[in-house]
């Protein structure tokens, strides 16, 4: 019988809601220490820091150039994405796979845990770490460029909003798949739609056909966005308990 | 030999049993070609074809060519490496295969060489078709090409040996340390080294001779580091790092 709901939670007084995040909390915490205890998981954060220190530092000295402008812009949108997109690479490639093959999530999923508190409490532990970055670094970045209040809404909501949004997505859609089809199928959507961002939208704006900062861009990020989201969505029903016992 | 080149097979098909990153490798592959090109199309070859220089048009595609063999031949350390590993040392494949006469060198190698082969598939396939799909798209017949020798020397020659080496580096860390670490070291080289060798060629800093030797330099440098790496892999923390 698929267990996708814990019986606990139908409680009517909140309690089995409050279980539940406490369910989620239980996987949450010691997914969040292993993290935080690799070394690769260190060393990759270190280079991210670098990275958006190196990211500021640029965008400091080359603002006056309109073509910089625009790839200013481009990167304040596109770099949160950044380490999601590692951290789910790492952490799926990895300690979920080791997880799933030595039965460590079947396991886990014999105990009062569901699989969607396994999911939540995974996503929350690999997309948290990386949050300060994806807040900060879009907003350092156009302070150092000096256009901090000429920014327009679309760049606002589409690097503070959206590209959070997405980035949460792309985990969760990472981890759903991994534990319920396995972790080689789950890296395809996230690097797929990621490397295609990533690349394709500094191509288009250094061809001259996207500008971040447009309403239009908002509209199709917005539409992109939501397709994620319903992708996420969609995933729902294969979280049972038999296809993550499977899913090795 | 023989047992090395079974290994190796061995080693080859499971890297490649994961379908779904193979899928995954290709399109990528696909993605980052097609961009490069396009950018390449755009900014070099339509103005080097407007000027009706045929060595401007070579040094264009050759440059587009040679980007597509190093980010091509670097993508695969970081989508094959890390789940076949992982799933090897969980399942105990790689402690099984050390209480064997394979030795942890002879599998490290073996590894390694599974690991380059989609590589070097990729970075000879990816610059022919970048050099094919700009000749016929994006530059008139009517205009002649010279293509850059050193350009292509680097790109078939120099690019596929730098990878020999990684590919040992990044096996040797990944078999005694962890995949992952393995895999941010393979992610490191190709993204920095790209950005590094685009800086060079596109900003004029060095002829393209003088762009062979660096990457010339670069091959036995990374020759070197796997040459170095080989005294960490011993059987002893190849079992620790399956913990």
């Amino acid at each position: 019988m698929p267990m996708t709901t814990n019986p606990r939670d139908a409680r009517p007084d909140g309690a089995g809601l409050r279980n539940a995040g406490s369910r989620t909390g239980t996987v949450a915490r010691p997914t969040f220490t292993e993290i935080a205890r690799t070394p690769s998981m260190r060393l990759t954060a270190l280079i991210l820091v670098l990275a958006a220190a190196g990211v500021t530092v640029w965008a400091g000295t080359s603002w006056r150039a309109p073509s910089d402008r625009r790839l200013v812009d481009t990167l304040a949108v596109l770099i949160g994405m950044v380490p999601p997109l590692l951290g789910t690479l790492l952490y799926v490639g990895s300690s979920l796979t080791r997880d799933l093959a030595n039965g460590t999530l079947a396991s886990l999923l014999s105990t009062a845990v569901g699989p969607r508190e396994a999911v939540r409490g995974t996503t929350l532990a690999v997309y948290l770490p990386g949050l300060p970055l994806v807040l900060a670094v879009p907003i350092a970045i156009e302070a150092a460029s000096g256009h901090a209040r000429t920014v327009t809404v679309p760049l606002v909501v589409g690097a503070l909003v959206l590209t959070p949004m997405v980035g949460w997505a792309l985990t969760a859609l990472t981890v759903r798949l991994a534990i319920a089809r396995g972790p080689e199928i789950a890296l395809v959507p996230t690097w797929l739609v990621s490397v295609a961002m990533l690349m394709g939208v500094p191509v288009g704006s250094l061809l001259g056909g996207v500008d971040v900062a447009s309403w239009a861009f908002l509209a199709c990020y917005a539409v992109g966005a939501a397709c994620l989201g319903l992708a996420v969505w969609g995933t729902s029903p294969a979280l049972t308990r038999e296809r993550v016992t499977l899913a090795r | 030999m023989s047992r090395g080149l079974a290994l190796t097979r061995v080693a080859l098909r499971d890297v490649l049993s994961a379908v779904p990153l193979v899928a995954l490798y290709v399109g990528l592959v696909l993605i980052v070609t097609a961009l490069n090109a396009t950018i390449v199309g755009h900014f070099a070859v339509g103005p080097a074809v407007a000027a009706g220089d045929p060595h401007a048009v070579g040094g264009a595609l050759s440059l587009a060519a040679y980007f597509a063999a190093f980010v091509s031949a670097g993508m695969g350390y970081s989508v094959l490496l890390v789940v076949p590993l992982t799933r090897a040392q969980a399942t105990g494949q790689v402690t099984s295969l050390l209480a064997t006469p394979v030795g942890p060198r002879r599998y490290w190698r073996a590894r390694a060489a599974a690991l380059w082969l989609p590589g070097l598939a990729a970075g000879v396939v990816a610059p022919l078709g970048v050099l094919a799909a700009l000749r016929w798209l994006a530059v008139p017949a009517t205009v002649d090409v010279a293509l850059d020798g050193w350009l292509m020397l680097a790109t078939f020659v120099a690019v596929p040996l730098t990878y020999v080496g990684v590919s040992l580096v990044v096996n040797a860390v990944a078999l005694t340390a962890s995949p992952n670490t393995g895999n941010v070291i393979g992610i490191i080289f190709y993204a920095a080294g790209s950005s590094l060798m685009g800086q060079l060629l596109g900003r004029g800093a060095l002829t393209t001779q003088a762009f062979w030797w660096v990457n010339a330099a670069l091959a036995t440098v990374a020759l070197v580091a796997g040459a170095v790496v080989s005294v960490r892999v011993q059987a002893e923390r190849m079992v620790l790092a399956c913990r």
